[in-house]
């Protein structure tokens, strides 16, 4: 019965979409479970948008941008028709809602923010760090905060705000954080050895590696362990440690300096 | 030269912050650069963690911030649980306890840290870190 219909009323110019607006949207149902047709799918979306709308709606003034939260949910909804299951008798609203809230929530969750971050601080922040990779180019050294703050034009004391805002911490969170600046890029051992080529041998050389493991404690071990010769990401090690990725962070960082030194010392030798 | 700023705050998570932002502030007096702010935030954040976990029924830990010019110190004190600093073995890495890692991770991040605790008396942390 369904195929006559459709039949019936493809247009002239043989637009599919225009072939099921007659359907109604339990029928698109079940010709789309037969059937995976874009055209078909891209209707049953036209048809719920709306529900994407509401939802979206509930999510604003929380930190993200109202354009991010609609292409998220937008794309939960998408998610719902692909595995709406039409013969078990649910309300496709009801079945949809809870994907797309999960979706929204997802994206919040992921995004890092405390959602209670006004969105002033979450912009400076990106600027902070995208300024920080820049005056260490440029000034050859880190900078600091003053130099951030003459670059950007704004206040020190916005700058140190910003950047302690723009941390999820809460002490006795035992989830992860994340570390919204960006800098957490995976670290290589070509990182500790920087451009030149000549330290090559010298990495490679296990007692070397030893000597300086030898000037580690059990923690940083475990993260020269894991991290370099395991290579495991951050995220995976601070779950392990039970610590926010931000630690791990700071630690490699500390591990390499000191890796650093001792090959300072060689080269003096 | 010796400056000093002290700060009393409740053994609760939500105002570590605040030991955060006075310690940013005044490594940032003292001309540290971002990174080393964030590495003497995280030593401060992990030191407030312990003074927490251990208060037991006290209300309020304590913080003095000191500029000697030539090196940062920070002291963090609570009068709570304690514990005995003998039995802070190397943590093993398989099987850790939150606090015993936190005084490691000071000790990768801070240039020294002391720490004075008995069980039943409460903790003081000293830590420092040298201006270059």
């Amino acid at each position: 019965m369904f195929m006559k219909k459709k039949q019936a009323i493809i247009t002239e110019n043989g637009s599919r979409e225009n072939a099921f607006i007659a359907l109604s949207t339990k029928e698109l149902f079940y010709l789309y479970k037969n059937n995976r047709e874009i055209a078909i799918r891209n209707e049953l979306i036209k048809r719920h948008m709306y529900i994407t709308e509401i939802l979206a709606k509930k999510y604003i003034n929380k930190g993200i941008e109202y354009e991010d939260i609609y292409q998220v949910a937008s794309l939960g909804l998408i998610y719902a028709i692909e595995r709406y299951d039409v013969d078990r008798g649910f309300e496709f609203s009801s079945f949809a809602t809870p994907t797309i809230i999960g979706e929204i929530k997802k994206y919040f969750r992921d995004k890092g923010w405390s959602v209670r971050v006004p969105r002033r601080i979450q912009e400076l922040s990106k600027k902070i760090n995208q300024a920080k990779s820049k005056l260490q180019q440029d000034l050859q050294r880190i900078p600091k905060v003053s130099d951030i703050a003459e670059y950007l034009n704004v206040t020190e004391e916005e700058v140190i705000e910003a950047m302690e805002a723009s941390q999820v911490y809460t002490p006795k969170s035992l989830d992860l954080t994340y570390d919204a600046s960006g800098d957490d890029k995976d670290i290589q051992l070509q990182d500790i050895i920087g451009r030149d080529d000549k330290y090559f041998d010298i990495i490679e050389n296990r007692d070397f590696i030893n000597m300086c493991l030898k000037k580690l404690n059990e923690i940083e071990i475990k993260i020269v362990n894991d991290r370099f010769f395991e290579n495991k990401t951050q995220i995976q090690v601070a779950d392990e440690l039970n610590v926010s990725q931000m630690t791990v962070s700071r630690m490699e960082k500390k591990i390499i300096k000191k890796f650093r030194k001792e090959l300072m010392k060689l080269n003096e030798i | 030269m010796r400056e000093s700023i002290n700060i009393s705050l409740p053994s609760k998570p939500e105002y570590v912050s605040i030991a955060r932002l006075t310690a940013s502030f005044v490594a940032n007096q003292m001309g540290f650069d971002i990174e080393t702010i964030e590495d003497i935030k995280l030593a401060v954040g992990e030191a407030c963690n312990n003074a927490i976990l251990h208060s037991g029924s006290e209300e309020t830990y304590k913080l003095e911030f000191i500029n000697h010019s030539d090196s940062l110190i920070i002291e963090v004190v609570d009068h709570g649980k304690g514990f005995s600093v003998d039995n802070v073995k190397a943590p093993n890495a398989e099987d850790l306890q939150e606090n015993g890692l936190g005084l490691f991770i000071m000790k990768s991040l801070m240039d020294t840290v002391e720490i004075e605790s008995n069980e039943g008396s409460g903790t003081k942390i000293i830590m420092s870190k040298i201006v270059e």
